[in-house]
């Protein structure tokens, strides 16, 4: 028998880290270590010149021959693909290359230096299947979500957000507000600060999302806070500045244009003329200049990290300021993190992740209210004729113009409504870990969401309508959330024989949340100037409210992952969710899952194919729900009044106004993922493909009930949603070297159906039909003179140049049969596209967004010819006496119905961000190794035949471009 | 761990913790008063006579588009008003069940509970019959709705329902008092709404021998109690200004003052003459929504007192000429003076705050008048009936009587039902028993072909259709013939 020989060292990565448990082999034998928690190794070899295979997760596999020597120093690279990182799953982590679920992660080095407020806003366009839409451009304005369509149609379809272990809804937790305007509300991942991310992870599949049972229909998004890092502390600092301005102003009539609009308007009611010489008004007043304006954004966070010894923490803090580009918004945010874990004894190590942070936002009207009352800003505009000027000859603002009801100074009442909405979070957990074996692991966390929002409003008399109307309008409204979970997990871990891999993580969780409001809407102020900060002084009568709310969630979870050899995985999971939001029949709900994968490159007729650098087939079928609702919907509910009369004397009166839904129970979505991970060329060409079909089923759905029941509607599960699409993404770094080329793209296409309407009744829903369809008529140009109009008996009481619409169904009538489904507000498909390039120090990123074959009604009044506000420079070619050839419907005309003629296609490609860095070379600045500096472009381009101020939202107040520089430094 | 998921609202009252003491049972009976009308919906006052107005020879809608195809007779299934009716009355009939179901089982006062039932199953009987009437046969829901799977039932025969509505009335007639606070039922109302339920159903499929000899003994019972009374003067029986007077039998409460958003009659308001300013500080778009058919204004002799003290035919302008009915925007004369409380000062307290009276002695005299005559002919017991209404309206108010209207006498069995239905025109005009008295007697398709040939007014408007959207929401709902 041969004397074995025995080599020391320790196995390091380039940049000194040691490595621990790193695998050493010696070729052609079974002679195997590993290496210790300090990196350092010893291994037996039986040839004094054979040569050792070195792996270790996330690193290139070197051989290395021995060459006769007893002590090797081992220095590894890492691996530039993402096939081995690690990724964040429900309860746990995983390497990328064991997942068999469909989970896309985006790198805080993906999304940093832009100016966000919010997280949602970086994550459009970078995970293929998550569809992000904005419904304001204003300041933390709120996003809308949607990863592989919408899966619900009365619920909610928002994904949770897990923030360190912590579950939470993106859903407003504002006060409520007067009824007459509605301002910005509070995006609840406004508080968390983006610079302090990690990464995100975007569970899609029902794989991955079944561990969050009743909270996974809509996908799960899980966001991982920094950590302690380093053998030191390091100091950073990262600052911008930017100046934002509106990405696009619309085509409006200027000042001669819209007169002689107004006089051709005013002719077809019978009323004089306005304007004798149209000419003489110019220009006018753009209404755009008056209330945009070039707006700063800044953010500074300061940070500490370490990870000495046995502590290792992250400590943050952060001003972000953002002034709106419409006057008189303004969004400020103060955060403040500690990030710490500390390893008390061998077996024992705490964690906390403590997060506090103030917003305030102070915001103008984003969307038009009741009775017209107040205006959003988008409404300002459109309907503010450009022949006003904004002072008249005495420096007064003007607020009245030909024909407008209630009009008010567009730029006097943006001025002084007051509002503000300042909201104190604070979410953090604390965790104890105890590990009394090897591959034993307890863990008991207990996390806290507190919110308190103030909201403050303030409509004055002298300048708004509705502040006018009521002698001066204000609200306070308060409202405190108080959010509990508790979780306590169990994991084992097992390697059989060297290749089978087992992992069981068992668990029981409980989540609480209560919820109480009050608000106070007084009107009659004595003086403006003081508003709500005298509410005593008001003397009209002052409507106030207050609520309560509970709610409650215990869990029991568990999951298995097992793989044999590398090559089969198999992933299966469970979770059983009570919540007391359901009826009492159908607290409990219950979610398995199962998911296997097959790594075809580890099989050793595959890997002879050098190209070939990974292979993976993966399948997954799962239960989710959906438990987007209110709380007490099970209930039946008491309404008390005062409204009946005995005696000439009111009596208060009791009525049943809810039927109690005791078989309330979770939305259902099945889900079929089946998906295909490969990598080229050393992994240099990744592509990840997935197509999947989700079936939702007992929808959560509002259905209208027999009258004799004695209740008008009720909530009640019924009906079906099917959503089935592809989604891919193709990576790759095509350049290597002093000169890089990265590439991404991503892909998705979603189509949605309602397959059941079941017990509900809808007249906007068909079966068969996706759900955001539009029904019009279909439009036909206009009648271009009286013989037209003879020749016709669909349409009657019309005159030349009203508009024609087409009599579809041909019985000689036009009426609501007429209709058709002309389009639909989903996109058919939506993509994104990221490039960067470096060389030697500098890189440069560009970033590409859209979405396809989505729909829009133009319902702003843009190219509505029947009222006197401003209107699209497209009417200007509106019929007339002069212009009898035109398809745009004359001035005045005012049986506008929705049809194809207001329905526009709302597709785009955005160029979303154009970064270019510097990063300063140790040689230049040896104290500073590692800072940078940039410049970042943000909305740069929209290329659109949308005539809006952005197909992706923003109708109300538009989208900014922003342009900033920013600073890195690392000391 | 169960008791972690439930849910113990906290800013609403759920039934589960509610009805414990005789207060909680007061109020929820107070809820099935209140179900006769909330906010604009009005169902006993607004949109229930929208529908035996419009659509009898009482009244049309000359300035609401919305109310004309009740008016012409080209309503269909999905007709607004004939859903609303028909919703709230049903969610009136499930506050009345609710406070069955539930009061019955409060410990409280035996006596105090007996009434409270009593009254929910008067109110019960009320809306069932209204509904048997509009609609014929009907889903029959007397329990408590608690779940969705209770819902789906089929249409019960109206000899079913006239068998519920009857022992509800047997119920409240032997149980309640003869008297109770102001607003609430009574025996006397129980007895002359079951006289009424008798009479209508005597001449119905759901007929029984009996049932007019019942009517005709229950009238008398009714006549002969203490608390009741025709009073000397038609004006003071009939005007908003008096309120809860001795011959007032049931009045549906409203008042737009005391609820400042709350329930109130728009009739008044509605069929105030449109340019004529009887009313203090009127608003001038209100009126003209409901006005007098001039044919039916015509049956009204000159000279009768009830004829004043039923329309606005002069008064004055805006600049305070007088002019007349044929003067006004919308020519037609104004039905409002028994809805116009003449001694209000405001225009809210004069126009929405009168009640809506349900029934009234009156109505037992000439019901009685009606069933005698039915079960043998013009007996001199009926003339007494028929002859004291009409000895009331010459008596006038007392002060200035009148020769007009005379006795009746010596007519044929077929001149005296002719000399009731007339009678009940002059008397109970726009009270809300038209519609109910031309179905009865089955003269509504000759009456309105008769001042409107042109309508299309055939058999299938002995009843209203069945709202299309529960047919729809309910196959096992069958819509009436016609359809």
């Amino acid at each position: 028998q041969e004397k074995k020989r025995v080599i020391t060292g320790t196995i390091a990565a380039q940049n000194g880290e040691k490595l621990a448990g790193a695998s050493l082999l010696e070729k052609g034998t079974g002679n195997a270590a590993k290496s210790d928690s300090a990196g350092n190794y010893k291994i037996s070899v039986s040839d004094a010149n054979g040569t050792l295979i070195v792996s270790y997760v996330g690193y290139k596999t070197t051989e290395i021959s021995i060459g006769g020597r007893s002590e090797i120093e081992i220095l590894m690279d890492i691996i530039s693909s993402s096939v081995q990182e690690v990724v964040v799953v429900g309860y746990g982590t995983q390497q990328r290359k064991d997942i068999t679920g469909s989970i896309a992660s985006i790198s805080a080095a993906t999304i940093k230096n832009q100016p966000a407020v919010s997280v949602d806003q970086l994550i459009q366009g970078r995970a293929a299947g998550v569809d992000v839409s904005q419904a304001s451009g204003a300041p933390g304005g709120r996003l809308n979500i949607r990863i592989r369509g919408a899966s619900s149609l009365n619920a909610g379809n928002e994904p949770l957000f897990v923030i360190d272990d912590v579950p939470v809804y993106n859903n407003s937790k504002d006060p409520s507000g007067t009824s007459y305007g509605t301002f910005t509300p509070t995006n609840a991942l406004a508080s968390l600060n983006p610079n302090d991310i990690e990464s995100i992870q975007v569970l899609k599949d029902a794989s991955a999302t079944a561990i969050y049972g009743s909270r996974g229909s809509n996908g799960v998004i899980i966001i991982t806070t920094k950590r302690g890092s380093g053998n030191k502390m390091t100091v950073d600092y990262n600052g911008y500045y930017g100046v934002q301005t509106v990405a696009n102003k619309l085509d409006l009539m200027d000042g001669q244009q819209h007169a002689e609009y107004l006089n051709d308007w005013a002719r077809t009611r019978n009323l004089p003329a306005p304007f004798a010489d149209p000419a003489a008004i110019g220009k006018g007043t753009d209404w755009q200049d008056e209330l945009f304006r070039s707006a700063a954004i800044q953010n500074h966070q300061v940070s500490l990290s370490s990870a000495k010894g046995n502590l290792k923490y992250f400590v943050s803090g952060n001003y972000f300021n953002q002034d709106g580009i419409v006057i008189n918004s303004n969004l400020k945010r103060y955060s403040f993190r500690v990030n710490a874990d500390a390893r008390l004894s061998e077996k024992v190590k705490f964690s906390q992740s403590l997060s506090f942070s103030r917003t305030i936002n102070k915001s103008v009207p984003t969307s038009g209210a009741g009775s017209g009352n107040v205006r959003s800003v988008g409404e300002k505009i459109y309907a503010t004729s450009p022949t006003v000027p904004v002072f008249d000859e005495n420096g007064e603002y003007v607020d009245y113009w030909y024909n407008a009801a209630k009009a008010e100074s567009p730029v006097a009442s943006l001025m002084t409504i007051k509002n503000k909405l300042q909201g104190d979070n604070f979410l953090g957990n604390v965790s104890l870990e105890y590990k009394p074996l090897e591959n034993l692991t307890f863990k008991s966390l207990l996390g806290v969401n507190l919110i308190n929002r103030n909201n403050q409003e303030y409509y004055p008399k002298a300048t708004t309508y509705i502040g006018g109307l009521l002698n001066g309008l204000g609200m306070i409204g308060e409202r405190k959330v108080t959010n509990v979970l508790n979780e306590n997990t169990v994991r084992y871990t097992k390697v059989f024989r060297e290749k089978h891999n087992l992992e069981v993580l068992g668990g029981f969780s409980w989540q609480k949340e209560q919820d109480f409001s009050t608000t106070t809407e007084p009107s009659g102020f004595a003086d403006d100037r003081l508003g709500v900060n005298s509410i005593g002084s008001a003397t009209g009568s002052t409507i106030i409210n207050s609520s309560a709310n509970e709610w409650a969630m215990a869990s029991f979870l568990g999951r298995v992952n097992y793989q044999y050899n590398d090559k089969y995985l198999l992933t299966a999971s469970f979770r059983a969710d009570g919540s007391s939001k359901f009826g009492a029949a159908n607290k409990w709900g219950y979610f398995p899952s199962v998911a296997a994968g097959y790594r075809l490159s580890e099989e050793p007729f595959m890997k002879d194919l050098k190209f070939l650098s990974d292979l993976k087939i993966r399948g997954s079928y799962g239960l989710t729900g959906n438990q987007e609702i209110g709380s007490y919907q099970s209930l039946a509910t008491l309404t008390t009044s005062n409204t009946y009369i005995f005696d000439n004397k009111l009596v208060p009166a009791a009525r049943h106004t809810r039927l109690a839904n005791g078989e309330l129970k979770w939305e259902k979505t099945a889900q079929w993922d089946i998906g295909l991970d490969l990598a080229f060329f050393d992994n240099r060409l990744r592509l990840t493909a997935d197509y999947y079909k989700k079936d939702t089923r007992d929808l959560l759905f509002t259905v209208d009930l027999p009258a004799y029941s004695g209740y008008s509607s009720a909530l009640y599960n019924t009906g079906g949603l099917q959503n089935k699409g592809f989604e891919a993404n193709i990576g790759g770094d095509i350049f290597t070297g002093d000169f890089t080329w990265t590439a991404d793209l991503n892909f998705a296409r979603n189509k949605a159906e309602v397959t059941s309407l079941g017990r509900a009744t809808s007249t906007t829903l068909f079966v068969g039909y996706p759900p955001g369809n539009y029904l019009g008529y279909v439009y036909e140009g206009v009648f271009h003179n009286q013989a037209e109009i003879d020749a016709q008996t669909a349409q009657t009481n019309v005159k030349p140049g009203d508009a024609r619409y087409r009599d579809v169904n041909q019985d000689g009538f036009l009426n609501a049969d007429d209709r058709i489904v002309m389009g639909n507000s989903l996109p058919e498909f939506i993509y994104g596209f990221n490039s960067s390039f470096g060389y030697k120090n500098f890189s440069l990123t560009v970033f590409l967004q859209g979405a396809a074959g989505a729909d829009r009604v133009e319902n702003t009044g843009l190219t509505d010819p029947s009222d006197s506000g401003n209107k699209s420079v497209k009417l200007q070619d509106r019929w007339s006496d002069k212009n009898t050839q035109s398809n745009i419907p004359r001035a005045g005309y005012s049986n506008v119905l929705t049809s194809t003629y207001q329905l526009m296609s709302a597709s785009y490609l955005k160029v979303r961000n154009v970064q270019l860095s510097y990063t300063f070379p140790s040689s230049l600045l040896p104290k500073l190794a590692g800072s940078s500096v940039y410049v970042s472009g943000q909305n740069l381009l929209t290329s659109t035949d949308y005539i809006g101020y952005d197909p992706d939202g923003g109708g109300d107040y538009p989208t900014a471009t922003t342009l900033m520089f920013g600073v890195n430094l690392k000391f | 761990c169960s008791k972690f998921l439930e849910e113990e609202p906290q800013s609403f009252l759920a039934p589960e913790n509610y009805y414990k003491t005789a207060e909680d049972a007061f109020i929820a009976l107070t809820g099935a008063y209140d179900a006769l009308g909330s906010n604009s919906e009005t169902f006993i006052a607004r949109r229930l006579q929208y529908l035996t107005w419009y659509a009898s020879d009482e009244a049309l809608a000359p300035t609401l588009t919305a109310q004309k195809p009740l008016d012409e007779f080209s309503y269909v299934s999905d007709n607004d008003d004939v859903s609303r009716v028909w919703n709230n009355m049903y969610a009136a009939i499930n506050a009345t069940n609710i406070v069955i179901n539930r009061v019955a089982g409060i410990t409280m006062n035996d006596s105090l509970k007996s009434q409270y039932l009593a009254e929910a199953r008067f109110l019960r009987a009320m809306n069932y019959f209204y509904g048997v009437r509009l609609w014929g046969d009907l889903p029959l829901v007397t329990i408590e709705v608690t779940s969705l799977s209770e819902v789906d039932i089929a249409r019960s025969p109206a000899a079913d329902v006239y068998g519920q509505i009857i022992e509800d009335l047997n119920y409240a007639a032997e149980r309640l008092a003869p008297t109770n606070q102001n607003g609430r039922a009574r025996k006397g109302a129980a007895k002359a709404l079951l006289a009424k339920v008798y009479l209508t159903r005597a001449s119905s499929v759901a007929a029984q021998a009996g049932d007019y000899q019942k009517c005709a003994d229950l009238c008398s019972e009714v006549i002969v109690m203490p608390q009741h009374t025709l009073l000397p003067d038609y004006e003071k029986a009939t005007g908003a200004e008096d309120e809860f007077n001795r011959e007032s039998l049931f009045e549906w409460q409203g008042d737009r003052v005391l609820i400042s958003s709350g329930e109130h009659s728009i009739l008044g308001a509605f069929s105030l003459p449109r340019g004529m300013f009887v009313v203090p500080g009127q608003a001038a778009s209100d009126g003209g929504s409901i006005a007098a058919e001039v044919d039916y204004f015509n049956k009204y002799p000159d000279g009768d007192y009830r004829k004043q003290c039923t329309f606005y035919t002069s008064g004055p302008d805006k600049n305070g000429n007088t002019i007349t009915w044929q003067q006004l925007a919308v020519p037609y004369p104004s039905p409002a003076r028994k809805y116009i409380n003449k001694n209000a000062s405001t225009r809210d307290a004069a126009a929405f705050s009168g009640n809506f009276v349900v029934l009234r002695m009156a109505d037992v005299y000439l019901m009685r008048a009606e069933a005698l005559n039915e079960i043998s002919g013009p007996t001199a017991d009926a003339y007494t009936m028929i002859n004291a209404i009409r000895a009331r309206a010459r008596n006038r108010d007392g002060v200035n009587p009148s020769a007009i209207p005379a006795d009746l006498e010596g007519l044929s069995k077929e001149s005296f039902r002719d000399a009731v239905l007339n009678e009940r025109v002059l008397e109970l005009g726009f009270e809300g028993h038209r519609w109910f008295d031309l179905v009865r007697t089955k003269r509504l398709v000759q009456t309105i072909k008769a001042i409107h040939p042109t309508y299309p007014v055939s058999d299938k408007h002995l009843l209203f259709p069945i709202p299309a959207n529960e047919v729809k929401l309910n196959p096992k709902i069958k819509q009436n013939p016609e359809w």
